[in-house]
């Protein structure tokens, strides 16, 4: 059998004792010591630090959400700029990882809406231009040629199965996998409530289970 | 579920592949331990793993794919000089291009919060202003102005009150220009009334001599 409880117990612990002390949130802390101390420009230049460390986290997240890299990129740019602006709120017994989430996942709510209001007469892009297209990346390990065309195939349609659900589905389940972030810290960063959080990842698995067992 | 009876849910398989959950769950625990014991479950679960993992892995490619170092150092510069202009005064450009400096916006804060003050100043002062005006002494006697009051002389008794034109009927008009004809005794018009002669003198007179 493969080892993924194990691996889910230990990145479940390793998280919980990480919660608070990541690199991200030691820069954050620094950050706020300096901007209280009224030296915005010795921030701002500590602040390019704290964008090298979540930057690419961040752009993942906005893209699989957003479904579109140029919106992904003014969205991680206008959190990113928040963060500066608000970094004096960040209370520094909180994980700032899910303080930049919950940012991020807002900043990336106004482009959707925005989106919605100049693109409302066309037809979602989600419906035509979303090709799933893979990567050049073989997964994992080192399997036959047969194994990997098949894999390929099954993620190529998993991949299009997550990117049709719906807005809130499609966010809880990138956080959750692709960030792999806990139903108590993806509600943390959305707002939902766990029970709200657990039913969008339900109903989302049970859509991607759909998918895989037409695969099967 | 038990242990060794019954298989895990697919549901749950498909949940336990696809997304990390809290390990102190009742539910996870028994599955968890359903799993090491049952092959059928466990071969089930790896299907299910590879896909997940696949996904996972396609997913980060794909997003990696349109955010290359080039695109996320540019990015990165874009935040910082976003930060560093933040406060500053926006340009104002011509076009078509005009020669001489390029005049900047005021700068939003100080001048600006000062001259919204001296707006609401100005205008507290002239609602102030207006109400001193109605309620003032010397405001009375200005509307006292407007309805003339004109007083005959003392030996007379009589007073006549005259209006503004605008407001007064022609019946009262003219009651007014007979009642000061009428003031032969007027003092004023005394040594006047003296020198006129009257119709009665002038029929003393022949025709010629008028």
């Amino acid at each position: 059998m493969s080892g993924r409880p194990i691996e889910v117990e230990q990145r479940n612990a390793s998280r919980s004792a990480d919660a608070v002390s990541t690199p991200a949130s030691a820069v954050a802390s620094e950050i706020k010591a300096l901007v209280s101390a009224g030296e915005r420009e010795a921030a701002r230049d500590r602040f390019g630090a704290l964008v090298t460390l979540l930057q690419r986290r961040g752009v993942r997240i906005a893209y699989h959400y957003l479904r579109d890299p140029a919106d992904a990129d003014e969205a991680v740019q206008d959190a990113f700029v928040k963060v500066f602006l608000h970094i004096e709120q960040y209370r520094d017994e909180l994980s700032f990882d899910v303080w930049f989430m919950r940012i991020l996942v807002n900043a990336c709510l106004d482009r959707l809406k925005s989106r919605t209001r100049q693109q409302r007469w066309l037809s979602s892009p989600l419906d035509q231009n979303y090709e799933g297209r893979p990567v050049e990346q073989a997964p994992g390990a080192e399997p036959s040629s047969e194994h990997k065309l098949l894999v390929r195939e099954r993620w190529s349609q998993v991949l299009e199965a997550v990117a049709a659900l719906p807005d809130r589905q499609r966010l809880v389940f990138t956080l959750s996998h692709l960030d792999e972030r806990t139903a108590a810290e993806i509600s943390e960063a959305t707002g939902m409530s766990p029970a709200t959080v657990r039913v969008h990842l339900f109903r989302a698995i049970r859509k991607l289970r759909a998918v895989l067992g037409d695969l099967q | 579920m038990s242990a060794r009876t019954s298989h895990v849910p697919i549901d749950r398989l498909t949940a336990l592949a696809f997304v990390v959950r809290a390990p102190d769950a009742d539910q996870d625990e028994q599955a968890l331990q359903h799993l090491a014991e049952c092959e059928r479950c466990a071969a089930q679960l790896a299907r299910l793993t590879v896909d997940a993992d696949a996904w996972r892995d396609a997913a980060i490619a794909e997003a990696d794919a349109h955010f290359d170092d080039a695109r996320l150092e540019a990015q990165r510069t874009r935040i910082l000089d976003r930060l560093a202009n933040i406060g500053h005064a926006a340009r104002v450009l011509y076009f078509p291009h005009r020669t001489g400096r390029d005049v900047t916006m005021p700068v939003a804060g100080g001048s600006r919060r000062w001259i919204s003050v001296a707006a609401a100043a100005g205008l507290i002062i002239g609602l102030v202003a207006g109400q001193l005006l109605r309620f003032a002494p010397w405001d009375g006697a200005s509307r006292r102005d407007a309805t003339l009051t004109v007083q005959a002389p003392r030996q007379t008794g009589i007073v006549s009150t005259v209006t503004p034109a605008s407001t007064m009927s022609d019946e009262q008009f003219l009651d007014e220009i007979e009642a000061a004809l009428q003031l032969r005794r007027a003092h004023s018009l005394r040594a006047l009334d003296a020198l006129t002669p009257t119709a009665g003198d002038l029929q003393d007179f022949p025709r010629g001599q008028r």
